[in-house]
């Protein structure tokens, strides 16, 4: 069985692409378009790692972030945030509110992969 | 040097040259009133040594004058010596008290009596007077009242001092503070104001101080909009791009029946991103225009019924692909003096905007209403939604460039837009003369109208 991946992000063009990058890979691809409908889908069915964008109508990629950190059934899951931000500030604030990593848009394919499994094996130990 | 430095510096320099002035002026008055004492007690010496002598020549008794001045001699030790002269009958007997000559303050009078009723009959006297010797009491009160004098001026420049450093400081206080804020400013802390009421220089100052200083804050806040939706829009547009002509490239590469019907999509989505970019290169140079003043329409007799027609076509589609029904309601028009292309763009920007903001199920429709104003004919054309509308605050900041009210970072999904179309909407109606306003009730809908002058 596939690795399974839950993709949170408003922009159609970038839920198409990610899945298809994702399912390249033989992951099981989830999508969702914004953190509260995101959220819904992950008590339903857990998912092994999500990626969540920072900008959202109703829950923002921050508000997910912490709510999924303060969910006990949930806070293990590794998060990758999706953001076309480039600060380091911004960035170090993403690490800080519960994410473990982030991936800049726009990205290349094999960098996206290499952050998902690299998250993955912290993950499993 | 430091102005609070300078200051007090000045204030003590100008105490110190009005206290040496008048310490001058005080030794001087002390001076004359010694002098003119020194002068009484001279003449008081002279005047008994003549009554003395009179009254002994009176009596012809030159033991008498003797004995007196020595007791004068005794009495005054500014009287240092005495020669007496008695003549009597051509004859002179000479008598001397005391050692003649002496220092350089030593002067000599002389006094010479007759007695009226004895004619050749006179008593001279010589006799010398040591000046500093009679001067030396008021000179003692001089000192006394000299030492008084400093204590006094010792005393007055310490409290000049401790009141100039006060004054100084409270002087110089609303620029320090200033100052600060001015470096704070100048490393990037925005906003600061100062609280200080004055009606004086430094109150306008620091009025215009802290209106400059929330100008610039306002700047600043434009300048990051700008650039955070100048980065989004940009960055994520053209990512899309770059990632879906990569997966094209592969899907080309393995050539499986449907990763080329996958790539055929992407070609469409491709193009969308590509009119998003350049509508939005459009949008900036249009803003661009605007803030230089060039932004200009050129008004003809326009039809306007074809222009919203079609804007109603352009938008079927996707109003369509959304589950939004959208209507052209404008009634028969006489024509509007406009600039086609402008108006066009005013009204794709506002079923745009309309479009975004209204779920699925819900309307947008475009109305057109004919009224007078002083003898001119306008057309109000008006385009409203059922969407979801704004608050109050959000509408004040409509027409500012790229700013966007919470509405869109909360409710929009996918392309946002960049806050420049109103703006731009209003500078093209402007330039027809006419009137934009904005009608909206929270969960309601939202109706934006337009005025242009008819052609007739």
């Amino acid at each position: 069985m596939g690795t399974k991946v839950l993709v949170i992000d408003d922009e159609e063009d970038y839920r198409i692409i990610i899945s298809d990058v994702l399912r390249g890979e033989g992951m099981d691809v989830s999508l969702a378009c914004d953190g509260e409908q995101g959220l819904a889908l992950l008590k339903e069915h857990p998912v092994d790692i999500v990626l969540v964008d920072w900008m959202m109508p109703k829950m923002d990629g921050e508000k997910f972030c912490r709510a999924v950190r303060t969910d006990n059934a949930l806070k293990n899951i590794p998060i990758l945030m999706l953001t076309v931000k480039q600060t380091s500030d911004e960035e170090l604030e993403a690490l800080h509110f519960g994410a473990d990593d982030f991936v800049v848009k726009p990205f290349k394919a094999p960098e996206l992969l290499a952050r998902v499994r690299a998250a993955l094996r912290r993950n499993h130990g | 040097m430091r102005i609070r430095t300078r200051l007090v510096l000045l204030t003590g320099a100008l105490q110190l040259f009005s206290l040496a002035l008048f310490g001058g002026g005080v030794v001087a008055v002390l001076k004359n009133s010694e002098n003119l004492k020194t002068a009484d007690s001279e003449e008081v010496l002279r005047h008994t040594i003549a009554r003395t002598a009179l009254d002994a020549l009176i009596q012809r008794d030159q033991v008498q004058l003797l004995s007196y001045i020595n007791f004068l001699k005794g009495q005054y030790p500014a009287l240092t010596y005495a020669r007496i002269f008695w003549k009597k009958e051509g004859k002179t007997v000479h008598h001397e008290i005391g050692a003649t000559g002496g220092g350089p303050s030593i002067t000599e009078r002389q006094v010479v009596v007759s007695d009226p009723s004895q004619p050749g009959q006179t008593v001279e006297v010589v006799f010398g007077v040591d000046r500093d010797v009679l001067r030396l009491p008021f000179a003692q009160s001089r000192v006394h009242s000299l030492k008084i004098l400093g204590v006094v001026a010792v005393l007055v420049m310490l409290l000049g001092l401790v009141g100039s450093v006060v004054f100084a400081r409270a002087l110089t206080a609303p620029l320090f503070a200033l100052g600060r804020l001015a470096q704070e400013i100048g490393f990037g802390k925005l906003g600061g104001r100062l609280d200080w009421e004055s009606n004086d220089e430094f109150g306008a100052l620091v009025h215009s101080f802290n209106a400059m200083s929330a100008r610039l804050e306002e700047f600043d806040t434009v300048k990051r909009n700008f650039v955070a939706s100048v980065t989004h829009e940009l960055r994520s547009p053209l990512g899309a791009v770059e990632s879906f002509l990569q997966l094209i490239r592969d899907k080309m590469a393995a050539s499986t029946p449907e990763g080329l019907a996958q790539s055929k999509e992407y070609l469409e989505r491709i193009g969308t991103n590509v009119r998003r970019l350049s509508g939005f290169i459009n949008d900036l140079l249009d803003v661009a225009k605007i803030e230089k003043g060039k932004m200009e329409c050129v008004l003809h007799p326009l039809k306007l019924t074809s222009v919203v027609q079609d804007v109603c076509l352009f938008f079927e589609a996707k109003a369509g692909n959304q589950g939004v029904s959208i209507e052209n309601r404008l009634g028969p028009i006489p024509e509007v003096m406009a600039d086609s292309d402008r108006v066009r763009q005013v009204l794709v920007n506002l079923v745009s905007n309309a479009l975004k903001f209204t779920p699925k199920g819900g309307h947008v429709w475009i109305l057109g209403e004919q009224f007078r104003d002083g003898g001119e004919r306008w057309i109000e054309i008006s385009v409203s939604d059922s969407g979801r509308g704004m608050a109050e605050a959000d509408r004040r900041a409509l027409f500012q460039p790229f700013v966007q009210g919470r509405n869109v970072a909360d409710g929009v999904a996918g392309n946002k837009g960049t806050g420049l179309g109103l703006f731009i909407v209003k500078s093209i109606i402007d330039q027809h003369a006419g009137k934009l306003s904005v009608k909206s009730t929270p969960g309601q809908g939202t109706t934006v109208s337009f005025t242009l002058r008819t052609a007739a």
